[in-house]
């Protein structure tokens, strides 16, 4: 993993100590609420419903045993007890007093932990593949470039007040996992004509009021070209995206309003006027980053594990997980699990502290002290041996992380919505927990096969529905919750919104609704066929037909 | 026609904590119930006015009115918005104690 240089460390002391003065003026009276905002903004600080709540940055969702104990500490000392995970692999605290954020900011920078653009019109956290390094469809790990992106990003003198913010997000996989699609800037490491490694640029993705999937502004970048060309094109954007309106001031729609061709022409403008050798990384520097990610110390294992098996045939709910939520790894004999957030009736992404501590231990004891954070708001264990996942279950599951559902259909994306969400129009957990609840029975959910709900509390779509296989979308029609639904959205290899089926719905029949569906499935689905392949076999209208034709 | 006036109450965020506030007519109150409430449209301006002041401003973050109804003989926020902040809660068991709750397995429900 990356560690903090002096520099890093130097400015994140700098900045949590500016933070600590900053809120001292405002506590003091001396800053008024239009003066400290923005000022809070820059450090995370945002105020919800009831309270303060503060993002920590996750970069691309990576972080290790002692960082994950420090989110432990946090949430316990300053906190109620828990913090949430959320799509952008970050993680939010919902009730920390103002008074002790700058503490809370020492205790992170004490981790190589900040909240540094977490919010704001800049370059956001960077995301990217939660099987970073070691997925076995992986062309190269992507976290090196990431991290690369992460340095050259923070506190970019030139693009720190872009128009809006601004989100990219890397992979570097076969299977897209970072749904690169829906991001400002998606990167795709790919091979180039010549076999050598370089970067497919996306451009213009993105959810929120205005969804729209990225289109392609470099088929092939070389990899030494990648900062200049970044910095060609947010330039582009800077100069010319609009600032008139918040809603149209994403780069997706000065794309859109400029055409695709015209936006390439003006960033490859760009960047032929600049040197791409004199804006280019140093090399001895990219080598540095590279090594912090140089694969651990595996040892070397058959890749066949009779004991793993053994186990897999004597506890059936063991398989069940295994099953789910285990996937293939590039060594032989070693595994990644994801740790699903999502138990039966929970917040989706919630964790206690008393859990975090214990998915730590885990790390420590059996994943090389490395976690990862899924924009799926669950947790992975990179670096597991085949032949200690059941141990490894046997830990998880006396704190109830054991749900064996990941990508089934209570693995349910959800954002804060309006129990806690400053900007909501409707409750988007108590939804999920509706929903998770009604097909709470393992064999149902194993039975309807991969199925991604994913839920918003409003259009700022932070929930990601407009690219849930079923989205569900809450709005305020007149003061009561109305939840449009929407079908056949996907953030992977052939991204796709949703579209809408109709009227929406009252907040108690959305769970009817989805059974509804899922019936429908069901009954329409060809053998092995996922819901995602029957809507785009068969289209909306059998689905719209179940749905409506009863009202 | 003149848009027809509803109660209402005044209502802000607490500035060292962040928690939801209501104006008594003495002073701030964590509880909903303690709000001073204003049933005439002069009686809304003066709180308005208030909200308004540098010093208001100051001691706490985003002083506004907000809308209430009466409800066998109570007051209760209008907006569902509103009756969450109301509640000091989101409207679900969360946190540790939701996590005992479910207890051990992530299957119960
Ligand atoms: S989608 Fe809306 S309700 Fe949900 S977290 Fe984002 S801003 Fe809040």
């Amino acid at each position: 993993m990356y560690r903090y240089d002096e520099f890093d460390a130097a400015f994140v002391a700098q900045r949590a100590a500016q933070f600590r003065e900053q809120v001292r003026r405002r506590l003091s009276g001396a800053l008024t609420e239009d003066e400290f905002r923005p000022l809070r903004l820059m450090n995370g600080v945002y105020l919800q419903l009831h309270a303060y709540m503060l993002r920590v940055a996750i970069p691309y969702g990576t972080l290790d045993a002692e960082q994950m104990r420090m989110l432990a500490h946090v949430a316990e000392k300053y906190d109620r007890g828990y913090g949430h995970f959320t799509t952008r692999q970050n993680i939010q605290f919902n009730w920390p007093q103002l008074k002790d954020i700058p503490d809370i900011l020492d205790d992170l920078a004490g981790v190589r932990m900040h909240a540094i653009q977490t919010s704001g019109n800049c370059i956001r956290n960077v995301t990217s593949d939660p099987l970073a390094g070691v997925a076995a469809d992986e062309i190269e790990d992507p976290r090196p470039t990431a991290e690369l992106i992460r340095q050259w990003s923070s506190l970019h003198p030139e693009f720190t007040f872009l128009g809006r913010k601004f989100k990219i997000a890397v992979t570097g996989a076969e299977n897209d996992r970072a749904a690169v699609a829906v991001h400002d800037v998606g990167l795709r490491i790919v091979r180039g004509p010549d076999g050598e490694i370089g970067y497919r640029v996306l451009v213009g993705g993105g959810l929120g009021r205005t969804p729209m999937i990225a289109k392609t502004l470099r088929e092939f970048l070389p990899r030494a070209h990648l900062l200049p060309y970044l910095e060609a094109t947010l330039r582009v954007y800077n100069l010319l995206g609009r600032r008139d309106n918040k809603y149209k001031a994403r780069i997706k729609i000065l794309v859109h309003e400029m055409g695709i061709d015209a936006f390439r022409a003006a960033v490859e403008d760009e960047f032929a006027r600049l040197d791409p050798e004199a804006s280019a990384p140093d090399p001895a520097e990219v080598a540095r980053i590279a090594a912090y990610f140089a694969p651990p110390a595996y040892p070397e294992l058959p890749d066949a594990c009779p004991a793993l098996e053994r186990a897999r045939r004597a506890h059936p709910e063991f398989d069940a997980w295994v099953r789910r939520n285990v996937h293939p790894h590039k060594v032989p004999g070693h595994a990644a699990a994801t740790i699903s957030l999502k138990p039966i009736g929970g917040a989706p992404g919630d964790a206690t502290a008393e859990q975090m501590r214990l998915m730590a231990d885990v790390a420590e004891r059996h994943s090389m002290g490395e976690l990862r954070i899924t924009h799926e708001q669950n947790v992975v264990l990179p670096h597991l041996r085949k032949d200690e996942l059941f141990q490894v279950w046997r830990m998880l599951a006396s704190q109830g992380l054991d749900a064996p559902n990941r990508g089934l259909v209570t693995d349910i994306i959800a954002c804060p919505g309006l129990d806690y969400c400053a900007l909501a129009t409707a409750r988007s957990i108590p939804v999920a927990q509706a929903i998770s609840r009604r097909f709470a029975d393992p064999a149902l959910q194993e039975r309807i096969g991969p199925l991604a709900i994913k839920i918003s509390g409003c259009i700022n779509a932070c929930g990601h529905h407009h690219v849930g296989h079923i989205g569900i979308l809450g709005l305020d029609k007149a003061g009561v919750e109305s939840y449009q639904i929407t079908l056949g959205g996907d953030p992977t290899d052939d991204a796709a919104l949703g579209e809408r089926t109709g009227p929406g719905f009252a907040f108690d029949q959305v769970p009817d609704v989805v059974e509804t569906l899922v019936r429908r499935y069901l009954e329409l689905r060809q053998p092995g066929e996922t819901f995602l392949q029957t809507y785009r076999r068969l289209g909306m209208t059998p689905f719209k037909e179940a749905l409506y034709a009863a009202a | 026609m003149a848009k027809r006036f509803n109660p209402v109450v005044l209502t802000a965020n607490a500035l060292e904590s962040g928690a939801p506030l209501w104006w008594t007519g003495a002073g701030w109150s964590e509880s909903f119930a303690d709000a001073r409430v204003a049933t005439t449209p002069e009686q809304a301006a003066t709180l308005q006015a208030l909200a308004d002041t540098p010093l208001m401003q100051a001691a706490t973050v985003g002083p506004c009115l907000v809308e209430v109804v009466e409800e066998d003989g109570a007051w209760r926020p209008a907006s569902r918005r509103e009756a969450i902040r109301a509640s000091r809660s989101p409207t679900f068991a969360y946190g540790p104690e939701a996590a005992s709750r479910r207890g051990p397995g992530a299957r119960a429900a």
